[in-house]
């Protein structure tokens, strides 16, 4: 392959380029790096056991997966050199982001919006383990019984 | 010319030795391999994203349950595990700089230290499950989860009377719904730690590899491989923490 | 190294010169020998010979099977097989044919040998990875036929809970090889990836693809973002039968529906893997017959990837009726509907490059043609069942069955044929018969039609699926469609009979015999091991059939 045809390869679109195993990071970035993820992990700790559910029932929740991003950003963007690598990486993280968000919150349209799951609704009880156990219903030792 | 991908991949003469023969360059291989392990990874947060959605469906559909059942954890081993896996994960990022800068003393101390934390986590999570085996929460014929469990940390509350009213008014299967909280407990942690045992599998075949000197400037691929994946190990604990641990805390 | 390798693709060669060639040339088939050589071989193009084998196997098991069944239905009254039975013979059937065969066969047929060759590379980013995807899959194939050959599976293919983790047949022998094939699928997916970002010859950009590959790359999205999933959900079904742990059982508070989205979250895509890589073959040959670049050739790259996409949005129509909320119902049905767009595109993007073409009615066009007619009432009754009002009346019935069969045989086995029959001579260096070829394209038409339509019309009239016994009624459509499916059945032996004596003593070929454009046919019939003795550089379009007739023309002065 010639010179010209080696340089086309990487030049025809930067979104290929990825510049993985070139970038070297100080050893004191990652110092500083390791010492915000702890200090981030007695932050979430510190902040489950506040009560913010009198303004938002789910704030606790929310505030907790806030800081976890937080974390999980760092680590990727640092530890794994996403900061450092090309375009394509990125949108390879965000797709599979995008297609998990996709997958939680399609299921959760439906869980969300669907009021006759739990029998509290219908104001009759599930069985419980042991009626059903006592009806031979299959709960399990009878399953594999062929 | 041999089909053998292994034969072809180190021998070509007057060839680049870590070359193998289908790439043309360094770079392309590189970024080929790069982009391979992150295209991996991002199966890899699908394949917990079911069990994720899982969790998450559950427990929009009991809540209550999966607060009772999380305040029964202890918050003491999931912030020492915590801590144990972001350590291992700054080592094993310290471990590709030292491939990087051809160090390989420092190189085999970091993914020692990587692999004795991983090793530390499996014990403590041992522990944990253990725990769990002797107050019958392993879901199953023996799962046993009593509201009025005088040892239960939620009982201890001032007024847990009045809590547990309303818990049942709310969700009257409240203590069989508590297994479903387990059953995800054990299915993410349960393959949370495969993961890590076969991330600890894969530090050892690294150590052993670099204590017969393979690694060395110019060739430290496996190396950066590796730590891509034990950090997606360790960004999973990430959400598993405050999801499992932490959840109805206050 | 050879003539064969003409540096200019356009340059026309004398036939004879080219097959004598051929004959002597060193190429991947004659290159090392012995069983190692195939079996622990990293080239792409070994890998697509072992796959061919292997899924053409699992085709006639589960042909077998569907024969089965066919045979069952021929009477109202169940003479043949118990109620058991024929559950266990069309759970057989979709097993088989979903996950053994539809899901890996073009991918792994097909795109393994093709993707390397089209993108001028000499292999796959990771060739060992790809022999291991080929040995995962044959270890999930051993657990689901053994599923299949030791007592049965009667879940059907989509292992619905509670049924499947009460009932007392093999699932989880099932469930682990649906599981391994998954990850086999996955390791097919990551590689095209790769392979199509990283390892493309200089001057081949995105917009210089043939669609071959924009499809394949689509596909790979599809296997990469949804293989996963299943994988864990019937890793659930197979812990809760295990352990005992309830959890999709409503006794534990289970949510079987939940089991259902997961479930669809990756098989709805799924029948895009199927089709897409069909889609792909059938804009190679369109333009390759009728002597055109294709039209829009942006508009089928891009409807690829919205497919691909969109595929993901849409999974909540399979639970219309299994109690899923009517608000996410009404959601899920007008996404159905969305995804009809990108498909259509295609349709008439296809049909569009017929016009003013010089079409001939080689076998690879045949089977292409008869692709988007039975594509096209596959997929607007697809739009029917997408009507959530209209899918109270036609679920679970015999409607359901035909639409997909027009999609998944109909489109995808024809696709699949004129895929097969239009790379043959470089697949094997060697010529299948080309009356035979036009013979089987026309028996398959008429057979499949005979076979499926009156299921459409019963279906429609109420005959339910899945029933080994039914109302008298019936019988005359079942009757038709048991006939059809034994002159479909002699349609789909006729290439794997006349195929294999082609392998053996077809006349050889040059190395472009339909005279078509793209890196593939540069290189020699069969190529080398490497692909190409020089890595080509590539200045034009996939499809610049205009320049190539008239270099004919200028050389035939």
């Amino acid at each position: 392959m010639s010179d010209q045809a080696s340089s086309m390869r990487h030049t025809e679109d930067k979104i290929d380029s990825t510049h993985f195993a070139h970038h070297i990071i100080s050893p004191k970035v990652y110092l500083t790096v390791i010492v915000v993820l702890m200090v981030l992990t007695a932050l979430t700790v510190w902040v489950a056991y506040q009560d913010y559910s009198h303004a938002w029932s789910l704030a606790n929740l929310a505030i907790a997966l806030g800081l976890a991003t937080v974390k999980a950003t760092i680590v990727c963007l640092w530890f794994m050199h996403v900061r450092y690598s090309g375009r394509l990486i990125q949108i390879v993280i965000a797709a599979s982001l995008l297609f998990f968000m996709l997958m939680l919150f399609g299921t959760l349209m439906d869980v969300w919006t669907r009021h006759n799951v739990t029998s509290a609704d219908y104001g009759s009880p599930e069985p419980t383990y042991e009626q059903r156990r006592d009806v031979h219903l299959p709960i399990g030792d009878d399953k594999h019984s062929h | 010319m041999s089909t053998h991908a292994s034969a072809d991949v180190h021998h070509h003469e007057g060839h680049d030795p870590y070359l193998a023969h289908h790439f043309e360059d360094r770079a392309q291989q590189d970024e080929a391999h790069s982009l391979g392990l992150w295209v991996f990874l991002s199966t890899e947060i699908m394949f917990f994203g079911g069990l994720f959605l899982a969790f998450t469906v559950y427990h929009v559909l009991f809540p209550e349950a999966f607060g009772l059942a999380s305040s029964r954890l202890s918050v003491s081993w999931g912030v020492i595990n915590t801590i144990v896996l972001l350590v291992s994960s700054f080592t094993m990022a310290m471990g590709v700089h030292s491939a990087q800068v051809g160090s390989r003393k420092l190189l085999l101390t970091f993914l020692s230290i990587t692999l004795l934390c991983a090793g530390a986590f499996m014990v403590i999570k041992g522990i944990e499950w253990t725990e769990k085996y002797h107050h019958h929460l392993i879901p199953g014929a023996s799962f046993h989860f009593d509201l009025n469990d005088p040892t239960a940390p939620e009982t201890q509350l001032a007024n847990w009377g009045e809590r547990r009213e309303a818990i049942l008014i709310a969700d009257p299967h409240v203590e069989r719904h508590a297994q479903m909280f387990y059953v995800m407990y054990f299915c993410l942690t349960g393959l949370h730690g495969i993961h890590v045992l076969i991330g600890m599998g894969l530090i050892t075949w690294m150590i052993l590899r670099a204590k017969r000197n393979e690694f060395n400037t110019r060739w430290n691929t496996p190396i950066e491989l590796t730590g891509l994946y034990w950090h997606l190990v360790d960004v999973i604990w990430i959400y598993l923490f405050p999801l499992i641990y932490l959840i109805h805390r206050h | 190294m050879s003539a064969i390798d003409a540096p200019n693709p356009y340059q026309a060669q004398s036939r004879s010169s080219a097959v004598e060639a051929a004959a002597t040339f060193p190429n991947y088939l004659n290159a090392t020998g012995g069983w190692k050589s195939w079996l622990f071989t990293g080239d792409h193009k070994r890998i697509a010979i072992l796959y061919i084998i292997t899924t053409t196997i699992a085709f006639l098991f589960g042909g077998l099977a569907a024969a089965l069944v066919r045979l069952e239905l021929l009477t109202p009254q169940g003479d043949l097989m118990s109620g058991d039975g024929y559950n266990k013979a069309f759970s057989a059937h979709g097993i088989i044919m979903v996950f053994m065969f539809l899901v890996p066969v073009v991918p792994a047929v097909l795109g393994n040998f093709l993707v390397p060759l089209m993108i001028g590379a000499k292999d796959l980013a990771f060739p060992k990875i790809n022999l291991m995807s080929w040995y995962l899959y044959m270890i999930g194939t051993f657990f689901g036929l053994y599923a299949i050959i030791a007592g049965g599976v009667d879940t059907g293919w989509t292992f619905y809970t509670p049924f499947s983790t009460t009932t007392n047949t093999n699932v989880i022998s099932a469930a682990v090889g649906v599981f391994i094939i998954g990850f086999s699928s996955i390791f097919t997916g990551f590689n095209f990836i790769v392979t199509v970002h990283k390892m493309r010859a200089p001057g081949l950009t995105w917009f210089r693809l043939p669609l071959f590959i924009w499809s394949m790359y689509a596909t790979s999205l599809i296997m990469i973002l949804g293989t996963p999933v299943i994988g864990i959900t019937v890793l659930m079904v197979a812990v809760e039968r295990l352990l005992h742990l309830g959890v999709f059982d409503p006794a534990f508070g289970g949510d079987p529906l939940l089991f259902q989205h997961l479930f669809w979250f990756y098989s709805h895509p799924a029948v895009y893997i199927m089709i897409l890589p069909g889609f792909g073959i059938i804009s190679e040959v369109i333009p390759a017959f009728a002597r055109r670049n294709i039209f829009g050739y942006s508009f089928i790259a891009m409807s690829s990837l919205a497919i691909a996409m969109v595929g993901f949005f849409v999974w909540g129509h399979h639970l219309f009726v299994s109690g899923q909320s009517a608000y996410a119902g009404m959601v899920f049905s007008a996404l159905s509907f969305v995804i009809g767009v990108p498909t259509a595109i295609k349709v008439f993007n296809w049909t569009a490059t017929l016009y003013k073409g010089s079409i001939s009615f080689e076998t690879p066009m045949l089977f292409a043609l008869f692709f988007i007619g039975l594509f096209l009432i596959g997929g607007l009754t697809g739009l029917f069942l997408a009507a959530m009002g209209l899918d109270i009346h036609l679920h679970d019935t015999y409607f359901v069955v035909a639409h997909f069969h027009y999609v998944m045989v109909g489109g995808m086995m024809l696709a699949y044929l004129a895929g097969i029959h239009y790379w043959w001579p470089k697949i094997s260096g060697r010529m299948y018969p080309e009356f035979l070829g036009k013979l089987s394209a026309l028996i398959v038409f008429v057979g499949f039609h005979i076979t499926f339509f009156p299921q459409f019309v019963m279906g429609y009239m109420g005959m339910p699926r899945q029933y080994h016994e039914y109302v008298a009624e019936f019988q005359v459509y079942h009757v038709l469609s048991t006939a059809g499916a034994s002159v479909l059945g002699v349609g789909f032996l006729m290439p794997v009979v006349y195929l294999t004596y082609s392998w053996f003593y077809g006349p050889r070929v040059n190395s472009n015999p339909f005279k078509a454009t793209g890196l593939e046919w540069q290189t020699s019939s069969p190529p080398p091991t490497t692909n190409f003795v020089e890595i080509p550089v590539v200045t034009v379009g996939p499809y610049e059939y205009a320049d190539f007739e008239e270099n004919e023309l200028v050389h035939a002065r």
